[in-house]
């Protein structure tokens, strides 16, 4: 994939929009809005489903509100003005920057982001990582593994 | 209009789909949990922060989880290759005997040999009602603009 179709899935975190459960044109919404589709009304009948083949359905309405918020995501994407936290500082920093990504940055990894525990070693990790092999072959290698890790 | 032979196939002696039901091998149900599941991977890591933050729905995502994988497992093969939905229920074998396809094609429907749960019963009763009314082809018709769970 070329540098600028890269640009439109990736914040400048490194992050990967495009793959988000929240992202509005993503494959979790699509298979979340499919799912909801095939179950309408279902729940009509987990009672009976619930008592005679799977005992795991007596949870069917948990399941189907986190079914129900993966099919309302309607997220945009950091680069086009939804960004995930509010204190996020690479949403705004990169622009005055002149840069794409943090890790174009001679001051990466800055102060500025007080990502949360998990985001920050893997901000970390992606800008360390891009640095290294390129944006394309790192967001190649990407695509092989769980959005989420 | 599907054609006969071809609804045979999906829809099981008493009437229900086999071909819409979640827990059929190649349906929809099946295709859209596994993809979904797939594009989850990892997410209970991260699932607990949304659970404090923006997304409180999120605390009960175990319980989503082990409903997405019993969803995107199903494997059934249908009633008329031979996986009956309850051992209880006779339709196919008697089916078979009488040398019909459908429960409502016998003089005797709707009978007493099938102790279907209740909802299952009601539903039972009504499609053969209307299947000889308007022909199964069109009953078919029918049903597929209708949730598969009613």
């Amino acid at each position: 994939m070329d540098y600028a179709t890269i640009l439109e899935h990736l914040a400048p975190c490194g992050i990967d929009c495009s793959r988000c459960v929240y992202f509005g044109k993503g494959e979790v919404k699509t298979y979340a809005s499919g799912l909801l589709r095939v179950l309408a009304d279902y729940e009509k009948v987990v009672p009976a489903h619930t008592k005679a083949i799977a005992p795991v359905l007596a949870d069917y309405d948990r399941f189907k509100a986190i079914l129900s918020h993966f099919a309302a995501g309607q997220c945009v994407g950091c680069r086009n003005g939804a960004p995930c936290f509010e204190f996020c500082a690479a949403r705004t920093c990169f622009k005055e920057k002149g840069v794409d990504f943090c890790f174009q940055c001679e001051e990466f990894p800055c102060d500025k982001n007080h990502y949360p525990g998990s985001l920050d070693r893997r901000w970390r990790e992606f800008g360390a990582r891009m640095k290294e092999v390129g944006v394309e072959q790192f967001y190649q290698e990407s695509l092989q593994r769980p959005r989420y890790e | 209009m599907t054609d006969y032979a071809t609804i045979v196939e999906r829809l099981a002696p008493c009437g229900l789909d086999c071909f819409r039901c979640l827990y059929f091998g190649t349906g929809k149900t099946r295709a859209y949990a596994e993809g979904l599941r797939r594009e989850m991977e990892g997410f209970e890591k991260v699932a607990p922060m949304l659970a404090q933050g923006p997304a409180p729905v999120m605390r009960d995502y175990d319980a989503f989880k082990a409903i997405l994988d019993h969803l995107a497992e199903g494997n059934c093969i249908g009633c008329r290759d031979g996986a009956v939905c309850f051992e209880s229920c006779i339709a196919l074998t008697c089916c078979k005997e009488k040398g019909i396809d459908f429960c409502f094609q016998c003089a005797e429907f709707p009978c007493e040999k099938n102790r279907y749960p209740e909802s299952l019963d009601r539903r039972w009763r009504a499609w053969g009602a209307r299947m000889q009314e308007v022909g199964v082809e069109r009953f078919y018709q029918e049903s597929l603009s209708k949730p598969r769970y009613e």
